[in-house]
């Protein structure tokens, strides 16, 4: 025996099955995001609504009196879920979904081109740890004066092992970022805000101190 | 491309009758263009809203009441044009790729 719960869709009313019953909220819930920007989305929503309730009263007879989940997951697959809806609503730049060719490069460590205090080995250790740079300069900067040389020496081992982190690809997986077209977009435009800024630096710094 | 061409083959439907969405949806499946559902009532709906579709309700024994659709003037000239367009284009192909070397 199952429990039943009573719901109307659109102004009819149904006995539906409680998984089913859940399913379907979630489905609707996610339709209702979906267009919550639109213009319209109420109407839009009636809409799929009446036709939901339409899909569901042609399932339901006399021998046949409660929606179970078999219903719900018909009705859901020849509507389709949202993100196969189309038309641009709503753009699948949501991080993971589209990213080309599956590529996944692990995260690895780099020397970061856009955080250099002398060579950007802070600035990647960094961004592998997601922490500031900062702690990792004071730290090799105290550990120095404390007498002990051999942060120097890690520090130059590092400047030779480590690579830079040069194309976009290797800038996302140096922290670790999915690598996919909309990171690499969203990546490109910051590296060209950042010379644009630098040029900006370099323009206003040459201002005050021209050469002669 | 694929976007006009739905609302071009949207607007033929409805200027040959008034239809209800579920007709709109046998019609396609039937030409065997396919498209979820939910793809079309969006699009309904912004047509609706730029003035190229109208709707009345129609009362139904056996559910909710539906939108019945009709095609209104600038929809009837837009449509005229897409046909135009359309017919234009695949001219242009047919000339492209029927070319023997």
């Amino acid at each position: 025996m199952k429990k039943t719960l009573t719901v109307n869709i659109s102004g009819v009313v149904f006995h539906i099955d409680e998984d089913a019953y859940l399913v379907l909220n979630d489905y609707l819930n996610s339709i209702r995001r979906h267009f919550a920007r639109e213009q319209g989305s109420d109407e839009i929503f009636a809409d799929i609504e009446t036709r939901i309730a339409e899909m569901l009263g042609d399932r339901i007879g006399d021998s046949k009196q409660v929606i179970t989940i078999e219903d719900v997951e018909e009705v859901i697959g020849r509507i389709g879920q949202p993100e196969e809806f189309g038309e641009g609503f709503s753009d699948a730049k949501t991080g993971n979904q589209g990213s080309y060719a599956g590529q996944s490069i692990p995260k690895r460590l780099y020397r970061d081109p856009d955080n250099t205090v002398i060579s950007g080995i802070c600035g990647g250790l960094g961004a592998y740890f997601h922490t500031d740079p900062l702690w990792f300069r004071v730290l090799f900067i105290i550990t120095t004066f404390a007498g002990f040389g051999t942060p120097i020496l890690v520090y130059l081992i590092l400047w030779i092992a480590v690579p830079v982190a040069k194309t976009a690809a290797e800038r996302l997986s140096m922290r670790g970022e999915p690598v996919n077209l909309s990171n690499i977009e969203n990546n490109i435009g910051q590296e060209i805000n950042n010379l644009k800024n630098k040029f900006n630096d370099f323009t206003r710094s040459h201002k005050r101190n021209p050469k002669k | 491309m694929r976007k006009g061409v739905l609302e071009y083959c949207i607007l033929s439907i409805i200027a040959a009758k008034e239809v209800y969405a579920s007709d709109i949806l046998s019609v396609l499946k039937k030409a065997e263009l396919i498209v979820v559902e939910g793809t079309l009532y969006p699009l309904l709906t912004r047509l609706k809203n730029e003035g190229l579709l109208n709707y009345r309700w129609e009362e139904s024994k056996t559910g909710p009441p539906r939108k019945y659709y009709s095609i209104t003037g600038s929809g009837q000239e837009l449509f005229s044009l897409l046909d135009q367009s359309w017919n234009e284009l695949v001219d242009s192909i047919q000339k492209i790729t029927k070319v023997n070397p």
